[in-house]
């Protein structure tokens, strides 16, 4: 019995298991760095994205502050693209 | 008595009372507004908010008071976390309410131009707009806060449960309450209060409902029995003994055991969960009977399939079926033990499910925890004196030293703990022992049919094997590829479900189990580098599948485009592995960015190996790209013969490095590609299979010339694959030493049958020859020994033979024979 394929197949099980797992990200298309405030499972957070930089954060659930003071609730599914004040959710 | 951890509350509540208080007013304010007629949207979510939020604040008021109860301080953790999804759910949905209300905002901006005053109209409507926002905000401010605080409610009650853990483990009871008078009073009244309960549940629902209650046994019973008797024909091949004869297979004798053991419990499952939902959907129960019920027959269950895996097991009936050789004598008492263990563990569980329902006192506890340890060690330490293997002398042999020490040691240590006290742990270390050792055995008898049925030829050999290769029409190697999958896909399962029930039992939730496995399957950091090893499963799984794609649509492009277009062979072969490179090449792209491995550091690295990389391969490359030049240009295809290197053959197959030649020895030439480009190549089939045939014929010097020449065309031109166009030939070659040399020269349509026309020709020339007596001897393949000009004149009788030759003279010298020309023996036809 081929142990590699004995890892193989328990670790694809597993992994399809998981498959749909993601986190939400953050990506920064303007030229200043970005900073957000994430309250995830009751803590609160500062993530910082530099110019043209992208970051995950938030796995099940969180809700972020956008720099404008504006409250967002996220599920860990959505793109937040922030280009200086403007703020899309995809 | 114990003494509980006093919790600070105070700031949770104060946190609860703070962010409860602002939503209040938030609320208050927001109805206090004017109302636009008609709900809005957000009323829905905002109520929604509310809800949550108040189910929060009961749940932090409930805490204090169920510090002793795990079950229930569970269930609150598993309702804050609902409460806390249900939060962040809700204030999603506001994301398209709100982004209504910013697009009207601006088109109510828009309608005046900038720096004009707004009219009184719009203002008010830019003002009712901006108060729902604020009111949106300030919702999911609660929200928020909402969250914060469910996670830190998740988090007392964790901390609860860790210490109410820890004070059930170190308590230390008086057990000599347990020998009174008073507890064995509280044993009758608990008793008799139990069986107060089952009798009044029952004769109320004899009496009212008998008729539901027939209905859902016979139902029950139904279900059970089909379930039965279709899994017993399924699985009757191998289950029935006496096919395997007398050494069945180790396959046979797991799948036996496996089946033996699972599908009664099965049934009984299928039977006694039917039975409760019958009950439940036709209202028979109680729900304090509806407990009582419900432990009675997962208990029951427990022991029944205990008891059936130790009998599959062990086998007291047939020893060549045994899993496990032990003596013969030693096979039912320790199935007895077995079960007795089950048995004990099971009532156990099944009383403090029944302390649970009656809400019996604490000393009961006490009383059953210590029952529960005398009994369960009194019986491991029974099973570690069992001498259960044999010595190939044939006495009896223990358990290995290890094996007896470690089951002793579970045996006395909770023993010895009951006895100073420790009733808690004592209860809790055995029952984990237990509960953990079945499930690892129920895991390695898993784990067991897993590798019998990977083992090669092992199904094929079972009945079950050959019935379900007869009945689906299976080679011998798609079965045994089957059995490979079948057997990968039960270890999988076992692993599956047998890992996290043992977590589970150790006291892992379910749920931080399956994050915990997320988390380690998409995301594993190694510095600032994410592995995600489910992304390199379905890249893999994707190149798999996009190679296979490509292969069937070259197969396919072969067979119907190609095939149909008046392309030759070797170019078909050639755009045929063109195709297939490149659909390699996509496959392994689109894989690897699927698998998210990011190429750039790829490259660094590359680009620093390059130099040396370079020199070295720069054969191989070399070779390469010599390949595709061959593909592109093609001077040469399949089937064609080249002569190059010094070797002649036919063209086999032209890969990517090298070109298989065939000899007409039949001998694989592998020549590298560079070669071909680098070096002349004679192709002989290059644009057709023309070819000219050299026949050198010689005659001496008193032959009539005119004659032969005619001679040789005349026999150049009857030959039926000797072309008429260009026109046969004959050279006057030289005037020879010897003779005089001719050649006859004409073309052949097919290369290939050279061989056998310049024979024909030859046989020709010769007849005629003698036919009409010319004179030829000298000829270079027939030099006779001897004297030259000698034998000039010589006459011959018709068959052509000299008459009277003279002996060779010994005095002269012998001339040497010129060689042989070295024709090659070309294949017939072509390949």
């Amino acid at each position: 019995m081929n142990t590699t394929l004995k890892a193989i197949l328990v670790l694809g099980s597993f992994a399809a298991l998981t498959a749909s797992a993601h986190a939400a990200t953050l990506v920064n298309l303007g030229d200043a760095p970005v900073t957000i405030v994430v309250t995830e499972d009751g803590q609160r957070n500062e993530v910082t994205a530099a110019p043209a930089e992208t970051v995950q954060f938030c796995m099940a659930g969180c809700f972020v502050t956008l720099p404008s003071g504006e409250r967002q609730a996220l599920t860990g599914t959505e793109t937040l693209e922030i280009t200086g004040a403007n703020v899309l959710i995809k | 008595m114990i003494a509980v951890a006093r919790i600070d509350w105070r700031i949770v509540k104060v946190r609860l009372a703070a962010f409860f208080v602002v939503f209040a007013l938030v609320c208050a304010w927001w109805s206090a507004q004017a109302q636009a007629p008609g709900a809005n949207p957000e009323d829905v979510v905002i109520t929604r908010i509310t809800d949550q939020l108040k189910a929060l604040t009961a749940l932090g008021d409930r805490i204090g008071a169920i510090a002793q109860d795990d079950q229930k301080l569970l269930q609150a953790r598993i309702d804050a976390e609902a409460a806390s999804r249900e939060l962040i759910n809700a204030s999603v949905a506001f994301r398209p309410i709100m982004a209504d209300i910013n697009a009207r905002l601006d088109a109510a901006r828009v309608t005046v131009p900038e720096g004009e005053p707004l009219p009184d109209a719009v203002q008010a409507q830019i003002n009712l707009l901006n108060t729902r926002k604020a009111a949106i905000n300030a919702a999911l401010v609660s929200a928020e806060d909402g969250t914060v605080v469910a996670s830190s409610v998740i988090e007392r009650v964790g901390q609860m449960r860790r210490d109410l853990f820890t004070s059930t483990l170190s308590q230390r009871v008086s057990i000599r309450p347990v020998f009174t008078q008073a507890v064995w009073q509280e044993v009758r009244a608990e008793f008799f209060d139990l069986t107060r309960r089952v009798t009044s549940w029952a004769t109320f629902t004899l009496r009212f409902k008998a008729a539901s209650m027939v209905w859902a046994l016979m139902l029950a019973l139904s279900a059970a029995l089909a379930f039965a008797i279709v899994s017993r024909r399924f699985f009757a091949p191998a289950l029935i003994e006496r096919h395997g004869g007398d050494n069945p297979s180790y396959l046979l004798r797991v799948l036996s055991a496996t089946a033996s053991s699972l599908l009664p419990t099965a049934a009984l499952a299928v039977f006694l969960i039917g039975l409760i939902v019958l009950f439940t959907s036709f209202q028979l129960l109680r729900p304090d009977i509806t407990d009582l019920l419900a432990a009675l027959f997962g208990v029951v269950l427990l022991v029944f399939f205990i008891q059936r895996l130790a009998r599959a097991v062990l086998r007291p009936s047939a020893p060549a079926w045994r899993l496990v050789s032990v003596r013969q004598a030693v096979a039912a008492p320790l199935i007895w033990l077995i079960t007795a263990l089950g048995v004990v563990t099971g009532l156990d569980l099944f009383l403090e499910a029944v302390s649970n329902v009656l809400d019996a006192p604490f000393s009961l506890t006490i009383g059953r925890s210590v029952l529960f340890v005398v009994l369960n060690s009194a019986l491991l330490i029974a099973l570690a004196f069992v001498r259960p293997f044999q010595t190939p002398e044939g006495s009896a042999l223990g358990w290995p030293k290890a094996l007896k020490g470690l089951l002793l040691a579970v045996g006395l240590v909770p023993l010895a703990a009951v006895g100073l006290g420790y009733a808690g742990f004592a209860r809790f270390a055995t029952q984990q022992v237990v509960i953990t050792s079945a499930i690892i055995v129920a895991m390695s008898i898993g784990f067991m049919t897993a590798r019998a049925l990977g083992q090669e030829n092992a199904l094929r050999q079972t009945n079950f094997g050959h019935m379900v290769q007869t009945r689906f029409a299976l080679s011998d190697a798609r079965l045994d590829s089957l059995a490979l999958v079948a057997s990968l896909a039960t270890y999988a399962i076992v692993a599956i479900f047998g890992v996290p029930l043992i977590l589970m039992q150790w006291g892992f939730q379910l749920a931080d189990i399956i994050l915990a496995t997320t988390r380690f399957m998409t995301d594993i950091r190694i510095g600032s580098v994410s592995i995600s090893i489910t992304s390199i499963l379905i890249g893999i799984v994707i190149f798999l599948i996009g190679y296979f794609l490509s292969r069937r649509f070259e197969g396919w492009l072969d067979q119907n485009v190609l095939a149909r277009s008046r392309i030759d062979r070797g170019a078909r072969a050639s755009i045929r592995t063109a195709v297939g490179y490149a659909g390699i090449a996509i496959a392994v792209l689109v894989g690897v960015s699927v698998a998210g491995i990011d190429l750039s550091s790829f490259a660094l690295v590359a680009g620093a190996l390059s130099l040396g990389i370079g020199f070295g391969l720069q054969n191989i490359v070399s070779n390469f790209v010599s390949g595709l030049i061959l593909l592109a240009e093609r001077p040469f295809k399949e089937g064609d013969w080249i002569e190059a290197a010094g070797i002649n053959g036919i063209v086999k197959k032209v890969s990517v490095r090298a070109t298989e030649i065939e000899t007409f020895q039949k001998q694989s030439v592998i020549l590298p590609n560079s070669n071909l480009i680098n070096q002349a190549v004679g192709n002989w089939t290059h644009r057709n299979t023309l070819a000219r045939v050299d026949i050198a014929v010689g005659v001496s010097y008193g032959a009539d010339v005119i004659r032969v020449q005619e001679i040789l065309r005349a026999v150049a031109l009857d030959h039926p694959k000797a072309l008429k166009t260009p026109a046969p030939f004959v050279m006057f070659k030289s005037f020879g030493a010897e003779r005089l040399e001719f050649e006859l020269r004409f073309h052949i349509a097919d290369l290939f049958e050279q061989v056998g026309v310049q024979t024909d020709v030859r046989f020709e020339i010769i007849r005629r020859f003698r036919a009409e007596g010319v004179d030829t001897r000298f000829m270079p393949e027939e030099t006779p020994l001897g004297g030259l000009n000698e034998n000039a004149g010589v006459p011959t009788d018709h068959a052509g033979a000299a008459i009277g030759v003279q002996p060779p003279d010994p005095t002269a010298a012998i001339r040497p024979v010129p060689a042989a020309k070295a024709e090659p023996l070309p294949k017939r036809g072509k390949s």
